[in-house]
């Protein structure tokens, strides 16, 4: 390529004359390298965690042989749950072909993959040992729900990534290579195969992680009645989640909207998503209400307990189910179902009540499940996660808000909008 | 879990689990495997721009994949699902031709009777050779600084429509090729940069070109959708008063988002 002179009277070397072309769409660079330190700081303290236990082993953390469950599962059920929109958002633009998603097709991939390599990145510290991983896939126990969700997660994360591939490409710097944008397009293009294949394992590890609960017998805060073959909360695991991605999805956006200070997604798109998650969220309700009342009256009676004790154990009392029914449930659900009639903060906030409700939701099913004595001698004992939990967790959100902030930086995440530009008052 | 491995067993449960996880990595290998294939494929046989240029066109905006026959007030067609390839394109058959001949002036931007306009903002004109020149529309001169410095194809190097055929030189925009060609050379023209072409096929075969009437009410549209982009800025008022665009708009109009401006006007996603 030759460089010249647009005009013929211009200089024939350029000089910095140009007026600096301000606004730009993006902050500058130093400010973005001050909003990125606290959380590589962050993202390192998380990786000396990690370290430590992977090297030590996990007597690092508060786990024992009681609670070999905790903060680190809660993580990974938490943003499995959340980063759903990425599978729900293919399958309605590629399948269904609604229009509007596809303005948050982008953001919904990565922060799916995100949220995916997140958990399995804490879930190989959780399980150590990382030399003998592939032992999971060779040797599983096949009569194990989690033999599926190691699969179906492996897996899924794979597609995650595959379609991550044409967003990558379009990368300014990248894509001047015929090459790679060509790569991109040819995937991008096979997308609708992507979008079945994620919906499919989705299904299944959504649901394995849910019945992987409801199964446990000797366990009588998660156990559950079985429809087919599966236990109840299978179905509410993979409801939950799809009603809980779309939300997701939106309330990133707006983070994103109100830290960039710019108007990102199409009202149109917000409603669409939120009105979906709305009506997705009552229907879970309603079925979750269903399961606890046969769950209180059947199943918990059936085992020879009182519904009564199950919340009489701190810090999970009675309130758990007003919150997660009513305050985190219920009015999250209509607000986003009447979409249409709310400002962005409303729909904001909603989608945060909705979140925190899904993340209680699991939050319950992994430590009150653990927390409630299963034999009579037992007490019931407290899980407190120590500093290299938290920090492992915090690593995590810290390393996603990275990724997040660098591809917006690169333009990858949302299409261009100029009508939302001259809009600014509805922010 | 595999057969001979870890006490398998030919039972149902094991056949589907294995057969489920199969089917799914075979069809993952299977995808990513023939993209690679074709993509390969397509860079050989030099269809990258193309390629290139059909999938940023789904990235653009609505407004600026305006079909030519919905700016002519058919109410039934919106956006170009086509790539802006009229000459592949059903609905632009069936429609008919459009007006294609004369002259005008747009708020002193000159559209040339004897020239064909891309909507990426590139105009090509006929040369008595049978050569042709491309150059940059005079709305688009404006939208770059008047110091600006381009990067252009080489002499003797191909050209393919779609491709980029002018770069700012800081890489933030790409101006793309009206019409494929091989570059002879580049040059001035009212002051102004040219690119002198071999056409690869006729001119009369780029159906996709705008010319003539239907150029004067592209070019009116198209500063209707840039003042509507820096409202709020000082253009607003200044172009109110009906006079010439300015010669750089960027000074005119410093506090405008000028690379995403000039991004949506070039068609480059």
């Amino acid at each position: 390529m030759l460089e010249v002179a647009l005009r013929a009277d211009a200089p024939a070397v350029t000089v910095p004359a140009a007026p600096p072309e301000t606004p730009s769409r993006h902050c500058s660079r130093r400010a973005f390298t001050l909003w990125l330190i606290p959380w590589a700081l962050l993202l390192a303290a998380g990786a000396f965690a990690c370290l430590q236990c992977l090297v030590d082993g996990l007597h690092h953390t508060n786990m024992d042989n009681r609670y070999v469950f905790g903060l680190w599962i809660f993580l990974d059920l938490t943003v499995i749950a959340l980063g759903a929109g990425a599978f729900t958002s293919g399958l309605l633009a590629y399948v269904f072909h609604w229009k509007e998603v596809r303005a948050v097709l982008h953001l919904a991939v990565l922060t799916g993959l995100l949220c995916y390599g997140g958990a399995v990145a804490i879930l190989m510290v959780d399980v150590g040992q990382p030399l003998r991983a592939w032992f999971t896939f060779w040797h599983p126990n096949v009569h194990s729900m989690l033999a599926e969700v190691t699969f179906c997660l492996t897996c899924y994360l794979i597609v995650l990534a595959v379609e991550f591939v044409p967003i990558l490409t379009r990368h300014r710097r990248l894509r001047s290579t015929p090459g790679v944008a060509v790569v991109g397009s040819r995937v991008h293009r096979g997308m609708v195969v992507l979008a079945v294949l994620g919906a499919t394992l989705s299904f299944f590890h959504q649901g394995s992680l849910g019945g992987l609960y409801g199964v446990l017998q000797g366990r009588p805060f998660a156990f559950r009645e079985e429809l087919w073959i599966f236990p109840t909360t299978f179905f509410l695991f993979v409801l939950s989640a799809m009603a809980i991605g779309p939300a997701f999805l939106v309330l990133i956006a707006r983070v994103f909207e109100i830290v960039t200070r710019r108007l990102l997604v199409p009202r149109a798109t917000i409603d669409r998503l939120a009105r979906l998650s709305g009506t997705l969220l009552l229907v879970y309700l309603a079925l979750k209400a269903v399961d606890t009342l046969v769950w209180l009256n059947t199943t918990v009676p059936d085992s020879g307990l009182q519904p009564a004790w199950l919340y009489r154990q701190p810090p999970f009392g009675s309130w758990v189910l007003v919150a997660e029914f009513l305050v985190l449930g219920l009015v999250p659900a209509l607000l986003l179902r009447r979409a249409a009639h709310q400002s962005r903060a409303m729909i904001t906030w909603a989608a945060v009540l909705g979140c925190a409700g899904i993340a209680l939701n699991r939050l319950v099913a992994t430590l009150q499940t653990l927390i409630l004595p299963s034999l009579p001698f037992e007490d019931t004992w407290a899980y407190v996660p120590n500093w290299q939990e938290n920090v492992a967790f915090a690593g995590v959100i810290a390393l996603a808000v990275i990724v997040l902030s660098l591809a917006h930086r690169a333009d990858l995440l949302f299409g261009r909008h100029p009508e939302l530009e001259s809009s600014a008052s509805e922010r | 879990m595999l057969p001979n491995v870890y006490e398998f067993s030919w039972e149902p449960h094991r056949i589907v689990f294995v057969a489920f996880f199969l089917t799914v990595a075979g069809v993952l290998v299977a995808h990513v495997a023939t993209s690679l294939w074709r993509s390969w494929r397509d860079v050989r046989a030099g269809r990258a721009g193309s390629l290139r240029w059909h999938e940023d066109f789904e990235e653009l905006p609505e407004e600026r994949r305006l079909c030519r026959h919905a700016s002519h007030g058919d109410a039934a067609v919106r956006a170009c699902e086509n790539g802006f390839d009229c000459a592949h394109c059903e609905r632009h058959r069936s429609r008919g031709p459009v007006a294609s001949t004369g002259a005008g002036s747009v708020h002193g931007l000159e559209i040339r009777a004897d020239t064909f306009y891309h909507r990426g903002h590139t105009w090509v004109r006929p040369e008595p050779d049978g050569r042709v020149k491309v150059g940059l529309t005079p709305l688009a001169v404006r939208m770059l600084p008047a110091d600006a410095r381009l990067r252009i194809p080489e002499p003797g190097e191909e050209i393919r429509s779609g491709d980029p055929a002018f770069v700012l030189a800081d890489g933030s925009v790409r101006v793309l090729a009206p019409i494929e060609g091989r570059v002879v050379r580049c040059g001035f023209e009212d002051g102004l940069l040219t690119l002198t072409l071999d056409p690869g096929r006729p001119l009369a075969e780029h159906v996709e070109l705008l010319s003539g009437h239907e150029a004067v009410g592209w070019m009116e549209r198209e500063l209707r959708q840039l003042q509507a982009r820096l409202l709020g800025t000082e253009a607003a008022s200044a172009w109110a008063d009906g006079g010439a665009v300015a010669d750089d708009l960027t000074r005119v109009v410093p506090g405008a988002d000028w690379g995403s401006v000039r991004r949506d006007m070039f068609l480059d996603a």
